[in-house]
């Protein structure tokens, strides 16, 4: 069916039962009235169930089951309100629910993303990957959920810009919750100098740890030997912090050891190349130069 | 016209309780173990500075050059100061000197050593109730978790060890000891190698200048049905007739939660 006779054949329907039930209207005021008190009362009636559940489910799990759960009450609630007025005023609902079809087709076709997204909101929040406050990354972007609505999520960015995630972007794609859990590990790759004595570069991180008050004594601070680098022996340091210190913590240790092995003499080696002359050749001549010497 | 300064420090001698606070110009210095608290009055105003040594260092004896004041001003009426010792604001992880097992239907008495913080309080006229203007931790301890990666609870983590035995060197003018009855109450033995010590739901006494925590009853059920612990709300028998001097931050007397750790300990790899 082409788009020009979907709408006629909608408008005709409308037509149809708009006529049929003014007639009707005019003739009973009696139903003008209780479709109004229906109206009055059944609103704000389910209004009042929608939050009570809600606020119940808030109780009894948390605010975005709390939300789902007050919105499914609400919207087949206010539907039945509606339909009832309907009838009320004496509109024939078969031709209406015939229009309804007819237009919901079309519209469909017109609002695939739209009602996509919207679907795709109710299992954001039934499935609550992330929940309003939370630091999520979404591909490139990293910040704070500041709504989850029925479209879209929007996030605050760290340096302060407000970006919207239609809901079916984050369905379809990899989302990261960087504060689901209370504590995080701080990674901090540590190198140092051949020459260095490994255990002895293990005590001073593992004392590093101690000695911030900040690093959570467990789960243990760790010191894992990653290999043998061009230019150092490089260690994987990784502390615990609690959420909401790990950036502090981050900062921390990363000084903490650098000032601890400026005191201890470790070396951390900046990338260098050794060139050997090999022994059939001549060494290498090395001139070394004065003040005044050209 | 010169500074007066006024010492005082913890010891058998002491410092908890009331006193007048300092006279403008005037600044009470107060020494708790490492801690050294600095409280001066400076019109209607009381000043509060603080600085710590290292754990079993005496505490600082100068006020240092870059002190940070918190400042409070006063109504216009006779003010007294309390100083409180008071428990953290978190349960504390203390693990024994020597792991030991507890077997079924056995019981251990451990005793614990405790830096409390130090509570300021400000009491108007003749008011019973004061405000609490500062808690200063006589020592700062690391934080902790207690729990697995995805739940658990935040605490501190108790350097001095646990012990079995009540000897005269474990005391400390500025320590709260603190006493733990363990109780085994399942079908199997229990390993103790790390304990966590409730340390919100208890009272602080004071006999002969020495600091003690209200006795605590653990009642061990089980790995999965957790421990029964119970406040005695009364001191310990080693410390008997000992005076009240702060109430416990939760009032809770019996709870159950999970107070020995899991034989695995949380890897740091986080497995």
């Amino acid at each position: 069916m082409s788009a020009p006779s979907l709408l006629a054949a909608v408008q005709a329907a409308t037509t149809d039962a708009v006529a049929f039930s003014l007639g009707r209207l005019l003739a009973a005021p009696a139903g003008l009235f209780r479709s109004v008190l229906l109206l009055a009362v059944g609103m704000p009636a389910a209004w009042l169930v929608s939050r009570w559940i809600r606020s119940y489910a808030t109780r009894l799990y948390n605010a975005q089951k709390g939300l789902v759960a007050g919105k499914l009450v609400f919207y087949p609630l206010a539907l039945v309100i509606v339909v009832s007025v309907l009838r009320e005023l004496g509109f024939s609902l078969a031709p209406l629910l015939g229009a309804a079809g007819i237009l919901g087709i079309a519209l469909g076709f017109a609002s695939q993303t739209s009602v996509s997204n919207i679907i795709s909101g109710f299992f954001l929040l039934a499935e609550e990957p992330f929940r309003v406050g939370d630091v999520i990354t979404v591909g490139d972007v990293t910040g704070s959920v500041l709504t989850i609505d029925m479209l879209s999520v929007k996030i605050r960015t760290f340096d302060n810009k407000m970006v919207r995630i239609p809901n079916e972007s984050l369905v379809k794609s990899q989302v990261t919750t960087v504060t689901r859990f209370p504590i995080r590990r701080v990674d901090v790759p540590v190198g140092v100098a051949y020459r260095e004595d490994i255990r002895r570069v293990r005590r001073i991180l593992l004392e590093v740890a101690e000695a911030n008050p900040l690093v959570l004594m467990e789960p243990e601070p760790l010191v894992l030997f990653q290999g043998y680098g061009s230019s150092s022996i490089d260690f994987l340091f990784a502390v615990w912090a609690k959420r909401e210190s790990w950036l502090a913590v981050k900062n921390q240790i990363t000084e903490d050891v650098k000032v601890r092995f400026d005191e201890e003499g470790v070396e951390i080696p900046f990338p260098h190349v050794s060139v050997y002359a090999g022994s059939v050749t001549e060494p290498f001549q090395v001139r070394i130069l004065k003040d005044g010497d050209e | 016209m010169a500074e007066k300064i006024v010492t005082e420090r913890t010891g058998p001698g002491d410092l908890w309780g009331e006193r007048a606070p300092p006279a403008p110009g005037e600044t009470h210095r107060l020494a708790v173990g490492p801690l050294a608290i600095w409280v001066r009055g400076v019109h209607n105003e009381l000043w509060v500075a603080h600085a710590c040594a290292d754990p079993w260092e005496p505490a600082p004896e100068e006020l240092p050059d870059a002190v940070e004041w918190s400042r409070w001003a006063m109504r216009e009426e006779p003010h007294r100061l309390r100083v409180l010792p008071v428990f953290p604001d978190r349960p504390l992880v203390v693990k024994p000197e020597h792991p030991f097992t507890l077997l079924r239907r056995a019981q251990a008495r451990v005793y614990m050593r405790v830096p409390p913080w130090v509570r300021l309080e400000l009491l108007a006229g003749t008011e019973g109730t004061g405000t609490v203007l500062t808690e200063i931790p006589t020592e700062r301890l690391s934080d902790t978790w207690w729990g697995d990666f995805q739940d658990g609870e935040l605490a501190y983590w108790l350097r001095t060890k646990a012990r079995r035995e009540l000897t005269a060197e474990l005391f400390e003018p500025h320590l709260v000891m603190s006493t733990l009855q363990l109780e085994n109450h399942s079908e199997d033995a229990l390993r103790v190698e790390k304990l966590a010590l409730r340390v919100e739901h208890l009272s602080i006494y004071e006999k002969d200048g020495w600091l003690w925590a209200e006795e605590v009853r653990v009642e061990y059920r089980g790995e999965d049905e957790g421990s029964d612990i119970h406040m005695d709300d009364e001191p310990p028998r080693e410390a008997e007739g000992a005076r009240e001097l702060s109430p416990a931050r939760a009032q809770t007397r019996s709870f159950r939660a999970r107070t020995f750790a899991r034989l695995r300990a949380l890897s740091g790899l986080g497995l």
